[in-house]
C-alpha cells in the first residue's frame, strides 16, 4: 500500500533528526533509503513503522490516515538490523507470532497457523530449521526467519532498516537481487534503507537521498546517477573526480580553474548548466567517464601511472604544474597511452553544479 | 508446548587438557578445587556424618520430635511463600527501576540493598517493633484483626525484606540487556502490551527469576537474625529450624542439631538441584547455552 508522508519533522531533544520531510512512495514501489551515517533513516523508517510517536506531520498508509495510529495497527512488516528474533522460540514460532497474538476472532486455526508457517518457511528457503531456535542459524538463515516473521500477518507496507548490514558481500547480493523477486511475487510496498549505495541502485525503484534529516532528491536510479539536484547527491552515489570551472554569459563552460588552468579539455553542451550566466562552476564525473585524448598541444596533462582495475585502465593524470593529480578509468578495450605523454580532457560527460560559496561575477 | 530440546553443540567449551588462551588453567583448576574441597565439601560431610556418629537410631529419634518437625516444616513452608512473593515484587521492582524510572528512581535503587548491608539483627528488631501489636503498622492491623508479628506471617514478612533484593539484583542487569527491538518488533506484529509482557519479556527473564526465587528461598530457609525478633518463637508456632538447631546446641544435644541441619542442607540441595534443572530446560535458557547472540 502507499505511503505518503506531508512535512514529517522529529526533534530529539533539541536536534532535529528528521526535518520537514514529504515523500510520496506509491503502491507496489520499492524504496531505497539512502544517506551518510546519523541523516535520520532509521528515525524516518520508525516514524512511518509507529515506533517513534514524537513526530510532527501527517503521515498516511494507503488511504487511512496513521498520524495517531499505534505501531501494532499499522499492519507494516519491520525486519530490524540485529533481526530482532524470540530467542525463547524456534523459527517456527517466531513466524507464528504475529498471527498467535491476534485476537480471537482474527486469530486463524492452529492448522491454518501452521499452514501458513510452513509456507513462509519455504518462501524463505529455512523450511527444513523450522524446530531450530534462533541461535543455532547463520546470520542469512536469521534474516530470512526475520523477513518470514514480518511477513507472517501480511503486511502491505515492508520496512527493512539495513536488513543485510551484518551479511558477506556474497551472500548480500544474493539475498537482495532474491529480495527483489519476493517484492514483485507478493506485491509489496517496500521502503529499504542502507548505506550501501550500489545495493539501493540495483533494488530500488527510487531512492531517496537523505542528509541531515531533509531529503536531498528523490528519483529513479538513472536519474539520479544522470541529473543529480546537488554534488551531495552525485558524491555520495559513487566516486566522483572534480574540476572547477568558469562559466561564460551564456552560461557555456570556458576554462577550468585552479592547477587544471589551460589544459585543452571538452566541455558538456551549456543545457546541463545549472543557471544561465557566467560564474564558477563545480564538473562532476565518475573515474570511468572522462575521456583522454593524447595530444602534443602547450599545457596538456600528463599521464603519470597506470594500473589495472578489472575491465579498466586506471590512469593517474597530472595537471601541467605538476600540483594535482586525478584517477581516471578508461576501459582497457581502448588503445593504450602512453606512459608520460600528454593528454587533453573531454569532460563532456560531466555533471555541472554551481560552486558553493561562489560569488557570480566570474573568477 | 513440547519442542524437543536440542542437543548443545558445546561450541564454547575446550575439551578438558586442550590448552586454552587463558594460561594457567591448571592451576586455577587446582586453586578452586582445594577451596571447594575445604570449604563446601568437607564441611558439609563432617555435617553429614556426625548425625549417625551416636547411631542411626539416635538421628531417627531426634527427627521423630514433633517440634523439630514442625521447625522444619515452618522454615521451608515460610521460605516457600516469602521467595515466591520476592519474585513477584522483585519483577516489578526491577521492572519499574528499568522502565517506568519515576522520579528519584535511583534512591529506590540504592535501597533495594539496604536489607544486603544491615545487620540482620537490627532488620529483625526494626520489623518487630513496626509490626509488633502496638507498632505503627501492627497497631491498625491489630484491630483488624490480623497479627503479623509473632505468627507465621511475620515471618515470610522478614524473609520477604532480606530476599527481594537476591530477585531485584539478578533480574534487573537480564532486563536491562533485553534489546528494545524484541518489544518493538512484537508491536509491529501486533501484540498488545500484555501479549508483549507475557510472551516476550517473561519467557526471556524465566531463567533471572528462576535464579532470584533460588536464591531468595535459600537465603529464606537458612535465616536467622532478621527472624528470630519478630517470630516470637513459640514452639510448635513459630519456632524456625536454625533456632532449634541454636536451642538444640545449648542443650548439648549436637545429634539432635545436626540431625536437623541435615535434613535443611539435604533438602535446600535439592531445591537447588531442581530450579537450576528448570532453568536449563526452560526456553530462554537455550539460546544461552548455545551460544551467540539472536
Ligand atoms: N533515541 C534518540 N535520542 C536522541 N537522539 C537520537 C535518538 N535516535 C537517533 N538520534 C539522533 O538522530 C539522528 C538520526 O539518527 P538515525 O538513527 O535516524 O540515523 P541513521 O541515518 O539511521 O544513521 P545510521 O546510518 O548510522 O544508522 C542522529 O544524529 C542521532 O544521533
Ligand atoms: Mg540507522
Amino acid at each position: 500500500m502507499g505511503v505518503d508522508l506531508r512535512n514529517i519533522s522529529c526533534l530529539f531533544g533539541r536536534t532535529p533528526a528528521v526535518r520537514d520531510i514529504s515523500l510520496r512512495v506509491s503502491n507496489g514501489e520499492f524504496l531505497a533509503l539512502v544517506g551518510p551515517s546519523g541523516a535520520g533513516k532509521t528515525t524516518l523508517l520508525r516514524i512511518i513503522a509507529g515506533l517513534e510517536p514524537n513526530y510532527t506531520g501527517q503521515l498516511s498508509i494507503g488511504a487511512r490516515d496513521v498520524t495517531r495510529v499505534p505501531a501494532r495497527e499499522r499492519n507494516i512488516g519491520f525486519v530490524f538490523q540485529n533481526y530482532a528474533l524470540f530467542r525463547h522460540m524456534t523459527v517456527a514460532e517466531n513466524v507464528a507470532f504475529g498471527l498467535r497474538v491476534r485476537p480471537r476472532k482474527r486469530r486463524p486455526a492452529r492448522a491454518a497457523i501452521a499452514a501458513r508457517v510452513s509456507e513462509l518457511l519455504e518462501l524463505v528457503q529455512v523450511g527444513p530449521l523450522a524446530q531450530r531456535y534462533p541461535t543455532q542459524l547463520s546470520g542469512g538463515q536469521r534474516q530470512r526467519v526475520a523477513l518470514a516473521r514480518a511477513l507472517a500477518t501480511e503486511p502491505e507496507l515492508l520496512l527493512l532498516d539495513e536488513p543485510f548490514g551484518a551479511l558477506d558481500p556474497l551472500v548480500r547480493k544474493e539475498i537482495r537481487t532474491w529480495l527483489r523477486r519476493l517484492h514483485e511475487r507478493l506485491g509489496l510496498t517496500s521502503i529499504l534503507v542502507t548505506h550501501d549505495q550500489s545495493e539501493a541502485l540495483e533494488v530500488a525503484d527510487r531512492i531517496a537521498v537523505l542528509r541531515d534529516g531533509s531529503l536531498e532528491q528523490v528519483d529513479t536510479p538513472d536519474a539520479l546517477e544522470d541529473r543529480p539536484s546537488s554534488l551531495f547527491v552525485h558524491q555520495f552515489l559513487g566516486e566522483t573526480v572534480g574540476f572547477d570551472a568558469s562559466a561564460g554569459t551564456d552560461g557555456a563552460i570556458l576554462s577550468l580553474n585552479g592547477p587544471w588552468n589551460g589544459t585543452p579539455a571538452r566541455f558538456p553542451e551549456p543545457a546541463t548548466a545549472p543557471g544561465p550566466g557566467p560564474g564558477r562552476r563545480h564538473l562532476s564525473l565518475r573515474p570511468w567517464e572522462i575521456g583522454l585524448e593524447p595530444t602534443d598541444a602547450q599545457g596538456a596533462a600528463r599521464v603519470t601511472g597506470m594500473g589495472r582495475a578489472g575491465p579498466f585502465l586506471r590512469y593517474a593524470v597530472r595537471a601541467p604544474d605538476g600540483s594535482h593529480a586525478v584517477e581516471v578509468l578508461r576501459p582497457s578495450s581502448l588503445p593504450p597511452l602512453p606512459e608520460d605523454g600528454g593528454c587533453a580532457l573531454d569532460l563532456r560527460l560531466a555533471r555541472v553544479f554551481a560552486q558553493p560559496g561562489a560569488d557570480d561575477t566570474g573568477a | 508446548m513440547s519442542h524437543s530440546v536440542p542437543q548443545a553443540p558445546g561450541l564454547r567449551r575446550l575439551p578438558f587438557g586442550v590448552p586454552a588462551v587463558i594460561p594457567g588453567r591448571t592451576l586455577s583448576f587446582g586453586l578452586t578445587l582445594f577451596w571447594v574441597t575445604a570449604l563446601v565439601v568437607l564441611p558439609l560431610t563432617a555435617l553429614a556424618t556426625k548425625p549417625f556418629g551416636r547411631g542411626f537410631k539416635v538421628m531417627l529419634h531426634a527427627l521423630g520430635d514433633a517440634r523439630a518437625l514442625h521447625a522444619l516444616a515452618l522454615s521451608f513452608g515460610c521460605a516457600l511463600g516469602a521467595a515466591s512473593l520476592c519474585t513477584l515484587l522483585g519483577l516489578l521492582l526491577a521492572w519499574v527501576l528499568e522502565r517506568v524510572r519515576p522520579p528519584g528512581w535511583r534512591l529506590l535503587d540504592a535501597l533495594v540493598d539496604i536489607p544486603f548491608a544491615l545487620p540482620t539483627a537490627v532488620a529483625g528488631i526494626t520489623l518487630t517493633s513496626l509490626y509488633a501489636p502496638t507498632g505503627w503498622i501492627g497497631a491498625p492491623l491489630d484491630r483488624l484483626g490480623i497479627k503479623v508479628a509473632f505468627t507465621p506471617l511475620g515471618i515470610t514478612l522478614a524473609l520477604v525484606f532480606v530476599g527481594l533484593p537476591f530477585v531485584v539484583r539478578t533480574v534487573l542487569p537480564v532486563l536491562r540487556e533485553l534489546p528494545r527491538e524484541l518489544e518493538e518488533a512484537a508491536e509491529t506484529l501486533g501484540a498488545r502490551p500484555g501479549q508483549i509482557a507475557r510472551r516476550v519479556l517473561l519467557p526471556a527473564l524465566a531463567p533471572a527469576l528462576a535464579t532470584g526465587f533460588g536464591l531468595a528461598f535459600a537465603r529464606g530457609v537458612g535465616e536467622y537474625g532478621s527472624v528470630i525478633f519478630i517470630a516470637g518463637n513459640r514452639p510448635m508456632v513459630s519456632e524456625i529450624a536454625p533456632l532449634l538447631i541454636v536451642i538444640r546446641l545449648q542443650e548439648f544435644n549436637y545429634a539432635g542439631a545436626s540431625a536437623i541441619g541435615l535434613v535443611m542442607l539435604l533438602a535446600a540441595a535439592l531445591c537447588l538441584l531442581a530450579i537450576t534443572a528448570l532453568r536449563r530446560r526452560l526456553p530462554a535458557s537455550l539460546g544461552v547455552r548455545l551460544g551467540g547472540a539472536a
